[in-house]
């Protein structure tokens, strides 16, 4: 399968190819902010565009590869040239030798560099979450040098650079805190973590005595019809991924959300949020280990996972849950006029980009909420593999203004347009068909970033005002 | 990808799958259309389709299904579904007795969204939970007399019932057709089944490449 975004329009190629793809070079940049004085990091913070991406992580193979597979428009070798050798001489004297002692020390103040990891867990887990543990054989990346910096270095986290660096996609050693911020579940004053942890804990532990743990009887008709409906999606859930097909897993999931939908009566559960909750419980639980997302996804990991351990995941999932779901309450409450607003986007949006599909598309008889439903309902987890859903969520995470509302849109209209012209050739049954299940089962991190660069180019053209909308098209 | 073969037919038929969310309807679709049974197949969001053709009496009918989300909070967007569909499997799971306690509501649903003339088939899905029954077949039965709706029992697990069950609804749709056709040309003014129903999908899918396409 060809990589590229065959389905651009010609316009936006154009576009792309006088653009670069990372968002830094398009918005401004803005200046380190002065409380990152630490040295090395303003310099780095100047940097950030020239080598924001973690290339050094990668073999030269791949990072070869991205960059074909960027081009569109000849901008390979643009990024070539880009890439300045500061990162590898800056991993081969911070690690490969390991002399610089100093770096990993302020890297790291605590045992555990993810504060998010409770006290209760990281005594037997410190060993496998000590950062200077963590890249055993690949030396630290110039992303995680960075997001260390931003992590570790003051006592206030700056969440603009965090946001920044973090639309580029997480480290998965630093994902778990760094979601856990982003959804405003943890405060950026690190001295607070341990606190607004474990008062948060206490009080799901609360809510689950008092919704969950009670006897079935003295639940109403409408709790217990909920509750059915859990219990028959929960086995339903992400059922490619071995880790949900765990028990204990199982059990989290069934009660998280049976107390969400109490606490949420207005929308109360909806078939979808099941799929919503899947990727915080893969972050939340790989928290504990290093490099710990395969050992999580495959469910190897559930052998060595204690009880307080999966009690404290269950309540930052159901927090982080809570955190996302209040931003677009109104896709699931009845009639679900959010979805339906969203869908109307998409087909504006779509219209926009390319109409020749949007003809093609009206013609057999295709209607998007016939297949855009899904898309926005589940968030495109029905979509991708649950590992690429995680690096699409670093960037709707980071998104300002509604990530999960706003951007997304953008990237349904990238990913829609990205199959045109397959789409194209295609009538009625072929189409929906193909709709339902979208050839994406090789689709790694580097098709995910492709996507999210076409969907942000999209933003700065059509998202703004009508006179920057105008701004843009003059200078086409 | 369709085959020739399936695209050439006399008749569409959109049927539609309706019934409580984990009775098992995706999986007598894909059962039906795959010979597929998935022990741990998603819930189904907004509405799925799959086509098959079958013969009877000589005729080849193509059968267009679209599987719904049984939840609540779907009707709004899946009873736009119902539109055009002229059969309706309504599916409860024979282990589950909500289930069938919710088939009266199911029907109003279609009361409510459906063409009046909708053929519709009731079916107690997971037969082969022998041991779990909790709907008896006698019970059932006689539901569906009092209700004049056809019956059978199914299981998509181990296939048993499933291809008769559409093969039975898609004849019986056949059979009706035809005969309110007949009276139609008699010059009564008995319902029939439009034309618009079946044809204004039938023309969308239209062998585009009939002759060059294999
Ligand atoms: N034992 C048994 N299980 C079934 C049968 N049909 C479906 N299931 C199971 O019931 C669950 C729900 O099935 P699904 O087709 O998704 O139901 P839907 O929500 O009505 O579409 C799945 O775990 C299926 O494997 C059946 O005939 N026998
Ligand atoms: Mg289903």
């Amino acid at each position: 399968m060809s990589q590229q975004p065959r389905g651009l329009p010609g316009f936006l190629r154009r576009t792309l190819r006088s653009t670069t793809y990372e968002r830094d070079e398009i918005l401004d940049v803005p200046a380190p902010e002065s409380t990152d004085s630490a040295d090395g990091v303003v310099e780095d913070a100047d940097d950030i565009d020239a080598h924001e991406q973690d290339a050094p992580a990668r073999t030269a193979d791949t990072k070869e590869d991205q960059h074909s597979t960027l081009d569109v428009s000849g901008k390979k070798q643009l990024r070539t040239v880009a890439f300045p050798p500061l990162p590898r001489e800056r991993e081969q004297s911070g690690q490969l030798d390991g002399r610089d002692t100093s770096q990993d020390n302020h890297l790291t103040p605590t045992p555990s560099k993810d504060s998010s990891v409770s006290s209760s867990a990281s005594s037997q887990t410190s060993s496998r979450t000590s950062p200077s543990s963590a890249p055993t054989n690949q030396p630290k990346s110039y992303k995680e040098t960075q997001f260390e910096s931003t992590i570790s270095n003051s006592p206030i986290i700056s969440l603009r650079n965090l946001r920044k660096l973090s639309w580029n996609g997480i480290p998965p050693h630093h994902r778990s805190l760094t979601w856990k911020i982003l959804l405003g579940y943890l405060p950026a004053n690190t001295s607070r973590h341990t606190s607004t942890l474990s008062r948060k804990r206490s009080e799901y532990r609360e809510a689950r005595r008092q919704h969950y743990d009670i006897p079935d009887d003295s639940r109403t008709n409408s709790e217990q019809e909920t509750l059915r409906q859990v219990l028959v999606d929960v086995p339903r859930t992400a059922p490619e991924v071995p880790l949900f097909h765990n028990d204990r897993i199982r059990r989290i999931l069934t009660r998280l959300l049976y107390i969400w939908a109490m606490r949420h009566p207005a929308s109360s559960y909806v078939q979808g949020i099941n799929d919503l909750a899947t990727p915080f419980i893969v972050v939340f639980l790989s928290g504990y280990y290093n490099n710990g997302q395969e050992l999580c996804l495959d469910g190897t990991v559930m052998e060595k996972v204690t009880e307080e351990m999966l009690e404290e995941v269950e309540a930052d999932t159901y927090w982080c849950l809570t955190n996302l779901l209040s931003g677009i309450q109104d896709h699931y409450t009845s009639d679900q006029p959010g979805m339906q607003r969203m869908v109307m986007r998409l087909e504006e949006l779509t219209n926009r980009i390319d109409v020749q599909l949007c003809c093609h598309l009206k013609e057999v008889g295709i209607e998007f909420m016939q297949f855009a439903f899904k898309w926005m309902n589940c968030l495109l987890l029905r979509e991708f593999r649950l590992s690429c859903v995680v690096r699409l969520w670093d960037t709707y995470l980071s998104e300002e203004n509604g990530g999960f509302e706003d951007f997304h849109v953008y990237v349904c209209a990238s990913f829609l347009v990205h199959f045109s012209g397959e789409l194209q050739e295609m009538g009625f049954d072929e189409l929906f068909q193909f709709m339902q299940n979208m050839p994406t089962q090789d689709w790694g991190d580097r098709e995910i970033e492709i996507l999210l660069s076409s969907a942000f180019v999209l933003s700065t053209l059509f998202g703004g005002s009508e006179a920057h909308l105008n701004v843009v098209r003059t200078t086409l | 990808m369709t085959t020739r073969a399936d695209e050439e037919y006399d008749y569409l038929f959109k049927v539609v799958l309706i019934g409580d969310s984990g009775v098992g309807k995706s999986n007598l679709l894909s059962r039906f259309t795959r010979n597929e049974f998935n022990l741990e197949s998603k819930s189904t969001i907004g509405v799925e389709f799959a086509t098959k053709s079958i013969q009877t009496e000589g005729k080849t009918i193509k059968a267009q299904i679209w599987d719904t989300a049984g939840q609540e909070r779907y009707r709004a967007i899946t009873s736009a579904y119902y539109r055009g569909a002229v059969g309706a499997l309504l599916v409860y799971d024979i282990s589950k007795h909500s289930t069938f306690e919710n088939v009266e509501r199911w029907l109003k649903e279609l009361r409510d969204h459906a063409e009046a003339n909708i053929v519709v088939m009731l079916v107690g899905n997971k037969s082969d939970l022998r041991h779990l029954r909790a709907v008896e077949t006698d019970e059932a039965m006689a539901f569906s007399e009092q209700h004049n709706l056809a019956f059978i029992e199914t299981s998509a697990l181990d296939a048993s019932g499933v291809d008769t069950a559409f093969q039975r609804i898609l004849t019986e749709i056949y059979r009706l057709m035809s005969r309110r056709n007949m009276s139609a040309e008699d010059g009564g003014n008995a319902p029939k089944l439009s034309s618009g129903q079946t044809i204004s999908l039938n023309a969308d899918n239209k062998p585009r490449r009939n002759c060059c396409s294999g």
